[in-house]
């Protein structure tokens, strides 16, 4: 499709007025008058244009707005559009770089000839789309269309880390790691005093940056279950290279909410994930936990590793009513015989669009709801609630391995016995395939410790 | 000449891993204790990076081999083939080669497959 752009045209004043554009100009609402061409000359423009091909949207008193394909804008005014980008200043929140498709100024512009529009057209400019200043709220906000959880409070209470975190177990100390679409550094992070860090992965640029809104929004998980823990977000493309980069940092826990829906029947691993394989089982060999989402109905590799914790999805409804989530994955791997995901659960929203856990984005990301803030809550938003809880396991003892974790966590977990999950399997008393062992359960975690 | 250098600046960048040593194809084989034997020795993973490097690719190297970024043109170059996407959506199909790759003689001994990571789904 080709690129159109909006422009308006002023028309040439009458020989008793004054153009727009005198140096001496200074239009004000008591002399606006002086200013306006005669109306049957603008319709005269108008139509001249559209027989040009122009499409004319509304013939004003002041200028004709308008709008053409940016190959018809560079032929009919014989000049080159280019694209310029100008960087904004950190007080428009969010908005890092404002793109404008014009000519520029070393370019040439000539006003058509065609229909004698040289004798009418005073001037042209392509109209560029706005910047937003929007303002990002440091509190999460209430949206009353429907039932959603907040962070942290809400996520903190169900995940029973509340008390943990009177008693001073909060992660203080433990470093956690998660590579991810990008760590926009939200007003709502700098409230609530986090130990927020982001880094580029070296395949990537601007870490602070999340146009998806994916990391920014997946890490308050975390922090919402361990906030006391030094943070290291990691930009994310290559996926391989942005989990070795979050290893080098030498964290306690690493937790990804991402994957590649391929563990499915009758397949083999395709050769370009070996990389990656072998970065986790690496990561997992120095000591380091490593949580991933099991998937949201898909069939989800690392989620589907035995080296990892697979964390799958429950949701709780206002009346505290715990069931599994039909958004969230649960099934035997093909690549690891014997292998059934997930082992525990975090919290996870329901179908049709899981948009249950209201999250902080930067300003104008894909995500984003209102005021900086999104609803959203697959698996990915179960990963780093679990993460936190491995953090607050480290803090208490920092000699206990990846496995142990793990073997904790599914121990101490609250079975879930309802609801059903992505792939149809349905939650019964004991471990089962919808949620695993169960959703986490951080206090009887620690105290099973303590 | 300026053309060319032109159109590889233009270029988008494409990811690729690079594994050396014996190419083990069972998953289950590839496991926390047998991990340390999919390390190749430092001094292969250095030699090729030093090689590509040069070649205008950009390596970072690790334990297991090496993570790369280079415009589409260079790549096609150095590997004397093509690339192609098929579909953005359908990740097996990202990015692959047209025909295998022809690769250098100096690094031939040691590669074990270049592979091109697509991007993963955000969950």
């Amino acid at each position: 499709m080709e690129k159109k752009v909006n422009f308006e045209v002023i028309v040439k004043p009458s020989r008793d007025q004054k153009s727009i554009y005198a140096t001496d100009a200074f239009p004000a609402v008591s002399n606006l008058q002086e200013y306006k061409p005669p109306m049957d000359k603008n319709v005269e423009v108008g139509r001249k244009l559209e027989r040009i091909g122009i499409t004319v949207h509304h013939i004003g008193e002041y200028s004709i707005s308008a709008s053409c394909t940016a190959k018809q804008f560079e032929k009919i005014f014989h000049t080159k559009i280019r694209k310029h980008k100008f960087r904004t200043t950190e007080a428009i929140a969010g908005q890092k770089e404002f793109v404008m498709n014009s000519p520029g100024q070393e370019d040439p512009f000539e006003i058509p000839t065609d229909e004698g529009l040289d004798q009418l057209i005073e001037r042209a400019y392509i109209q560029h789309t706005p910047q937003y200043f929007s303002t990002e709220r440091t509190i999460p906000p209430f949206w009353n269309d429907k039932f959603r959880l907040r962070v942290p409070s809400d996520v903190a209470q169900i995940m029973k880390v509340s008390s943990l975190h009177k008693r001073g177990i909060t992660g203080d100390g433990v470093k956690v790691a998660m590579p991810d679409s990008g760590f926009y550094h939200h007003p709502y992070f700098i409230e609530q005093g986090y130990n927020f860090l982001s880094i580029a992965a070296p395949d990537t640029v601007d870490h602070t940056t999340d146009f998806s809104g994916h990391g920014t929004g997946e890490c308050a998980n975390l922090f919402a279950t361990a906030p006391g823990i030094n943070f290291i977000g990691v930009k994310m493309d290559n996926p391989t290279l942005a989990f070795k980069t979050a290893v080098e940092m030498k964290p306690d826990v690493i937790t990804c909410s991402w994957g590649y829906s391929l563990d499915k029947p009758e397949t083999s691993m395709p050769n370009f994930l070996i990389p990656l394989h072998l970065a986790i089982l690496d990561a997992v060999s120095k000591g380091i936990t490593v949580c991933f989402s099991a998937g949201n109905g898909h069939f989800s590799f690392p989620g589907a590793m035995p080296e990892v914790i697979s964390v799958g999805g429950v949701v709780v409804d206002e009346n505290l009513n715990y069931s599994a989530t039909a958004y969230a994955s649960g099934f035997t791997s093909t690549w690891f015989p014997g292998r059934k995901t997930p082992d525990v659960c975090g919290l996870c929203g329901e179908l049709p669009t899981a948009d249950y856990i209201v999250l902080p984005v930067m300003s104008g990301a894909d995500l984003e709801k209102e005021d900086g803030w999104g609803a959203f809550s697959g698996t990915s938003a179960a990963s780093p609630m679990v993460a936190g809880v491995c953090a607050l396991l480290k803090q208490v003892d920092k000699n206990l391995t990846p496995d142990e974790i793990k073997n904790i966590l599914k121990y101490t977990a609250k079975d879930i016995v309802a609801g059903t999950n992505a792939h149809g399997k349905t939650a019964a008393p004991g471990p089962d395939e919808a949620t695993g062992y169960g959703l986490v359960d951080a206090d009887r975690a620690i105290n099973a410790l303590l | 000449m300026l053309g060319q250098l032109l159109d590889i600046m233009e270029d988008e960048l494409i990811n690729f891993d690079i594994l050396f040593g014996e190419k083990v194809k069972d998953e289950t084989a590839r496991n926390i204790p047998s991990i340390d034997q999919h390390k190749p020795p430092f001094e292969i993973v250095e030699k090729c990076r030093r090689f590509l490097v040069e070649k205008g690719i950009t390596c970072h190297s690790h334990d297991f081999g090496l993570s790369c970024s280079a415009p589409k043109l260079v790549i096609e170059k150095v590997f004397q083939t093509k690339l192609i996407k098929n579909s953005e959506s359908s990740y097996l199909d990202y990015w692959r080669f047209s025909n295998s790759p022809k690769i250098p003689d100096e690094i031939l001994q040691d590669i074990s497959q270049i592979t091109f990571p697509p991007p993963p789904e955000l969950f």
